[in-house]
């Protein structure tokens, strides 16, 4: 039952979307071969490997700074981690806009490095906290400090691989960034905007066709990332004892400052320029009055989707955890994130659009449908690696000591990943609110904050689109920002 | 049959085959190609005490825990009184869960949520003991382990000592038939194993629980239990009572241990 609610939140729009590949194949073919497709896809390439290179040791460097050494304030610094991840990319772009003397690809380069670089760096530290302190003693013992150093980094780089392939699903699907970003100057046009050009001319098969390569640029590492996954989520030895910190000595507080200059650049500065684009505080509360409908539909769509995501996630999880294998499961969930969200809101339309479905597709609830498909795995993700790291005896106690598999989920299970759930739904309400492409596609969208944040930015004045863009950073990182404050642990991914 | 009896083959039967307790019958475990177990046939009476002893990968976990339904055996018969637990022959099956058995192993594996008093609570309610008689066995328990001071703790503020003591209430709470015990003591100190194992042995008794006690140490190995099952390679190389084994030694593990108390 539950796999066929993910099918039909996913999967059938997009085979729906994609089925016009064989209803207009003469389009279709057309769109493959025309010659500006390919150099677009250069283009977004060359985008998203210039941002690996920088992303992957960045975060990697970050990650074991705050996980393996003595670094000051290390506890704190994770916990702040993910904000850049977390702040919709419309809000990097608004407040970088203008300010850096950047602009074409170099320009939209920094953006995704800034954006992306907590997915490298949750997903290494997990990995680094599971480097037990017998292992880190004997590689020490036996190749000193740089043995160390090498036998972490092969620890952390299956992990900093899979934040890389997440971000490069949202790198090859994301159109609006390069927009905006060199709306002045030279233009870059990037592979999803061809999509999305496609669209608006209803060349569905052309559309459709056109998505092809990108899905396959992100299906095919995603389910090798996704196999690896499983290989990292083994469960905790009991007995477990983390790895004592490195001491890193005088160098230390530059290293520190490393990581601050990033969290300034990923969140303090971008919210500090918004502030000060903005003006003052007048326009911020006239904007927050003129947006308030929007924004209480927009915070009640994000804790909706959010509740449901983690609704289904729950039970998928631990569905997956008595399988044998489980990876199936896993590209189902993840397919919708590996399909460019125009196509997906195209296959919504197709779904929904219909006098009998009104009431669903006019509403919220075929936004529901976009944001929990396209985001189930964000939800699954954490919840699916608290569930495979419980310790089993606890279980098997449980079982002996006569519960069954219902009363075992719910006396022992959930409230032993209690705060993992807690914190898979505020990572899922964030990145609700940071969606923008597939709901630019749904009639209903129009009535969300970022999309009225999007059609402002080339009409409205400078300063009533950033004090919009503010109020939309504010109300995404509030339930995070609460979760930290009352769990006082950084928010994990894996 | 009370004698030592040490060939390798498997027509050894541990204990009398009466039908009141414990009843397995060629009892095979496999991984994969890997024969954990092979065709061990045992008995264990209600309030007998039985040491299962063998060199690492003997197969003495492996048996423990398809005993207690969490693994399941390629082949055999599991039975405690007229009761099939599992029956290769009529597939039969019965779930950890409604076998009402206790088991400890060397990690308490205690729920880090619930004070010393919930986990008693809990199980009492999966078990079916009605509310109102819940509160009173929980608190005879506590008493019973040494821990009643501690209800009110959870189990990250008690000491290894206090961990073990709870797992056994937890185990026999709610009328637990068969007590199977997994290396339980193996992280205490010499001196606490030693008074906790008496301890247990002797709480188990008096509940009338059997007790399947798989351990390392030649000690408690040769003075806990009422009888001794020596496993070698998945199969029964000796049974009998300390005593028996102490006098005929069956094989170079066997005879080690025996050394080993002896000094």
């Amino acid at each position: 039952m539950l796999i066929v609610v993910v099918v039909l939140l996913g999967l059938v729009p997009v085979g729906m979307a994609m089925a016009d590949l064989f209803r207009r194949p003469a389009e279709a073919w057309s769109a493959l071969v025309d010659p500006v497709l390919w150099p677009r896809i250069g283009t977004s390439l060359l985008i998203a490997l210039l941002t690996l290179a920088f992303m992957l040791p960045l975060g990697l460097m970050m990650a074991w700074l705050l996980v393996r050494t003595n670094l000051p304030a290390r506890r704190l610094g994770m916990m702040l981690i993910p904000f850049p991840l977390f702040l919709p990319p419309l809000v990097h772009v608004l407040s970088w806009f203008g300010v850096i003397p950047l602009s074409g690809i170099p320009a939209i380069v920094l953006v995704y490095v800034i954006a992306f670089t907590p997915f490298v760096v949750l997903l290494s530290a997990r990995s680094l906290e599971q480097i037990s302190r017998a292992h880190a003693e004997t590689v020490q013992l036996m190749g000193g400090k740089r043995a160390v150093l090498l036998d972490d980094l092969r620890h952390a780089l299956p992990a900093a691989t899979i934040g890389g392939v997440l971000a490069l699903v949202f790198m090859l699907g994301d159109f609006a960034v390069a927009d905006f970003l060199t709306s002045v100057g030279p233009k870059v046009t990037v592979y999803a905007d061809t999509i999305y050009v496609h669209h608006l001319a209803q060349r569905s098969g052309a559309a459709a066709a056109t998505a092809v390569p990108g899905i396959l640029l992100c299906l095919v590492p995603l389910i090798w990332a996704l196999r690896r996954r499983r290989q990292l989520g083994a469960t905790v030895d009991p007995r477990f004892e983390r790895a004592e910190p490195l001491t890193l000595g005088g160098t230390r507080w530059g290293l520190l400052l490393l990581i601050v200059i990033y969290l300034l650049i990923g969140t303090a500065l971008p919210l500090i320029s918004l502030a000060w684009q903005a003006g003052s505080w007048t326009t911020i509360l006239e904007q927050a009055r003129g947006a308030s409908d929007r924004i209480m539909f927009t915070v009640l769509l994000g804790a909706a989707a959010a509740t449901g995501m983690v609704l289904l996630a729950l039970p998928l999880m631990l569905f997956a955890q008595r399988l044998r294998r489980a990876w199936w499961l896993d590209v189902l969930i993840f397919l919708p994130l590996a399909v460019p969200p125009l196509i997906l809101g195209v296959g919504l339309i197709r779904v929904w659009n219909r006098p009998l479905l009104d009431a669903i597709y006019l509403g919220p609830g075929v936004l529901l449908i976009a944001l929990i498909g396209r985001y189930l795995a964000f939800a699954a993700l954490p919840i699916g690696g608290s569930i495979e790291r419980l310790d089993r005896s606890m279980l098997d106690a449980a079982r002996l000591a006569g519960a069954g598999r219902f009363v075992r989920t719910v006396r022992i299970t959930l409230p032993l990943i209690a705060s993992t759930v807690i914190a898979a739904w505020c990572i899922s309400f964030c990145f609700t609110l940071r969606e923008l492409d597939t709901l630019i596609m749904l009639r209903a969208g129009q009535r969300t904050l970022p999309f009225h944040l999007y059609s402002n930015v080339v009409f409205a004045r400078q300063e009533d689109v950033a004090a919009l863009a503010l109020i939309l950073a504010g109300v995404t990182i509030m339930p995070l920002l609460l979760y930290l404050a009352i769990a006082r642990r950084a928010i994990r991914f894996l | 049959m009370n004698q030592s009896n040490h060939q390798p083959k498997n027509e050894v039967t541990a204990g009398r085959p009466d039908g009141a307790g414990l009843n397995v019958e060629a009892l095979s475990v496999q991984y994969g190609h890997i024969q954990a177990v092979r065709e061990v046939s045992l008995s264990v009476q209600p309030g007998e005490h039985i040491a299962i002893i063998g060199p690492s990968g003997s197969g003495k976990s492996s048996l423990l825990r398809s005993v207690a339904g969490l693994i399941r055996p390629a082949a055999g018969r599991i039975t405690w009184a007229d009761e099939t637990w599992f029956d290769t022959d009529g597939t039969q099956w019965i779930e950890p869960e409604h076998r009402r058995i206790g088991m400890i192993a060397q990690q308490p594996a205690l729920w880090p949520h619930l004070t010393a008093r919930a986990h008693l609570m809990r199980v009492l309610g999966w078990r079916g003991v009605k509310r109102r008689d819940r509160a009173g066995q929980t608190e005879r328990l506590l008493e019973l382990v040494g821990i009643a001071h501690r209800a009110t703790h959870r189990p990250a503020e008690l000491s290894g000592g206090e961990q073990q003591r709870l797992a056994l209430a937890r185990a026999l709470v709610g009328g637990s038939r068969l007590l199977l015990l997994d290396e339980p003591l193996g992280q205490l100190d010499l001196v606490r194993r030693r008074e906790l194992g008496r301890e247990m042995s002797r709480i188990a008794q008096e509940m009338g629980a059997a007790v399947l006690h798989v351990t390392h140490d030649p000690t408690d190995a040769m003075s806990l239990p009422d009888r001794i099952v020596v496993l070698e390679g998945g199969r029964i190389l000796q049974y009998g009572t300390p005593d028996e084994i102490r006098s005929q030694p069956a094989g170079a593990f066997v005879e080690a241990v025996v050394r080993m108390t002896n000094a």
